[in-house]
């Protein structure tokens, strides 16, 4: 059931402010990351056919307001919010715009600051229900039990994949967690317990941050390369979710894991790929358990063969098939609405070959997942030509 | 699915646990967690085929998955007209 796209588009610019926890106003960082991202691609803002906002907890119109700051040139200008996958969703609207041929050329601009929001569905006169108090962190945790009992999964395992994250994210000027050492198995265990058996260093940072990413057609991308490789945008699907079997309703966070195996099944076959043909991978961590599930379910190794990768270092920088290269949710961070377009950010950096310590080598393909409350699914494929 | 014929069913008031965690956080609006520092969460399957969430009674020294669990009430306020509101958790069966 996958979507289509009419014509290739092509990641022409990325841009971000770094993700912090410093109460930066979203609008301040909104700018860097938009204009950096206008500056990367070499055009000005007046070349921009449509704008695409993500954010979360910025009130309404917000997204218009910021847009004035790049220039009154009247183009269509459009809130989007989908949770966790709000960036994501953002840059899959400006991709559609292209190769739909609305516009030539479409940018999605994601910023927030998750200090700054209410809860989940936040209402001031909610009522407190039995599944009101189940904070997020409390769905995933559920899904770490499940998987010890079914798998043996151990917390040493969750902690490696966190303590990988958090080590990938220390050359990443871009990540909110930049630890001053290596960070240990150890150390990430013997921090504060959140909700057995993820302990605080397993949660994604939650902080401020932009992100921002311009796509176009084949034409403008060819015209403004500059001797740059074309980062084409292979494909771009997002699901919601279909009935599966032990079904939970209502504040599953993210949906059914089969989400993850059915978008990933569009993207690959829009792409004309499959898993095989993937030199790095950037999921929604929000704790390690989520990483570990996804090895599976995006087909990088067979159902419960996950901890056999974390145990052979297959999915760390310089491994077979590095996840979250720039740190993840859990260490580059999660704002919101800009942590799907960081993704799109450090994606595109690799496939140029540009990402400094953390590149990975020859990398052609990679792909960036994102899932958000309510029950949203994302995921693209980008590729270097040439 | 889509079309099916559907009806009501009453549920049981116990099934088996599915999954679990302990969120170490003292309270939850009005709702304090008091000396346990936090509470439990769990899935529990009933026997008509409906996985339920709720929050649990006890540590986590009572659950593991596949342990029998019965549904209790408990208080989490009061309404406008000041009638008591309770919700449901569910505890163990030993």
């Amino acid at each position: 059931m996958g979507t289509r796209l009419g014509q290739p588009v092509y990641v022409i610019g990325v841009g971000m402010h770094p993700f912090n926890n410093d109460g930066l106003p979203s609008a301040s960082m909104a700018d860097v990351a938009g204009m950096t991202a206008l500056a990367d691609a070499g055009i000005e803002f007046r070349e921009v056919g449509a704008l695409y906002n993500g954010y979360l907890g910025g009130g309404v119109t917000s997204g218009v307001t910021i847009a004035k700051e790049f220039g009154l040139t009247g183009i269509p200008v459009t809130h989007v919010e989908n949770a966790s996958a709000t960036g994501s969703c953002a840059f899959g609207e400006a991709v559609h715009a292209v190769g739909g041929g609305r516009v030539d050329v479409a940018m999605a601009l994601g910023f927030d600051d998750m200090n700054r929001m209410r809860g989940l569905g936040g209402g001031k006169r909610r009522r407190v229900g039995a599944e009101d108090i189940m904070l997020p962190a409390a769905f995933f945790a559920m899904w770490a039990t499940r998987r010890m009992h079914e798998v043996g999964t151990t917390e040493r395992t969750f902690a490696e994949i966190a303590a990988k994250n958090w080590n990938h994210a220390r050359s990443n000027p871009m990540a909110q967690r930049r630890a001053d050492h290596e960070v240990t198995v150890d150390e990430v265990l013997a921090s504060t317990m959140i909700s057995y058996p993820h302990t605080s260093m397993m949660a994604c940072a939650a902080g401020g941050g932009a992100a921002a990413a311009i796509v176009a057609s084949r034409e403008v991308a060819e015209r403004v390369a500059d001797g740059r490789p074309l980062v084409r945008v292979a494909a771009s699907q997002q699901r919601s979710e279909t009935y599966t079997d032990g079904h939970v309703f209502l504040g599953a966070v993210i949906g059914p894991a089969q989400m993850t195996r059915d978008t990933a099944g569009d993207a690959y076959e829009q792409a004309g790929l499959g898993p095989g043909d993937l030199d790095l991978v950037q999921v929604h961590d929000a704790f390690p358990v989520e990483e570990l599930v996804y090895y599976e379910l995006l087909g990088i190794c067979g159902d419960g063969d996950g901890d056999r990768l974390v145990a052979e270092g297959a999915t760390r920088l310089g491994g077979r098939i590095p996840f979250s290269t720039d740190g993840g949710l859990t260490a580059r961070g999660h704002p919101g609405g800009p942590t799907g377009l960081a993704q799109i950010h450090e994606t595109t950096l690799q496939l140029r070959h540009e990402a400094g310590a953390r590149q990975v080598d020859g990398a052609r393909t990679g792909l960036c997942h994102m899932a958000g409350a309510g029950s949203v699914c994302v995921v693209h494929i980008l590729q270097r030509e040439g | 699915m889509s079309g099916a014929t559907v009806a009501d069913c009453d549920l049981s008031p116990k099934g088996v646990l599915y999954a679990w965690t302990f969120l170490h956080v003292p309270r939850m609006g009005s709702i304090s967690f008091g000396a346990t520092g936090g509470y439990g969460v769990g899935q529990i399957d009933l026997p008509e085929g409906v996985r339920i969430q709720a929050p649990l009674v006890g540590t986590p020294d009572d659950w593991q998955i596949g342990t029998t669990m019965a549904l209790t009430t408990f208080p989490v306020g009061e309404d406008d007209e000041g009638n008591e509101i309770v919700t449901f958790r569910f505890e163990a069966v030993h």
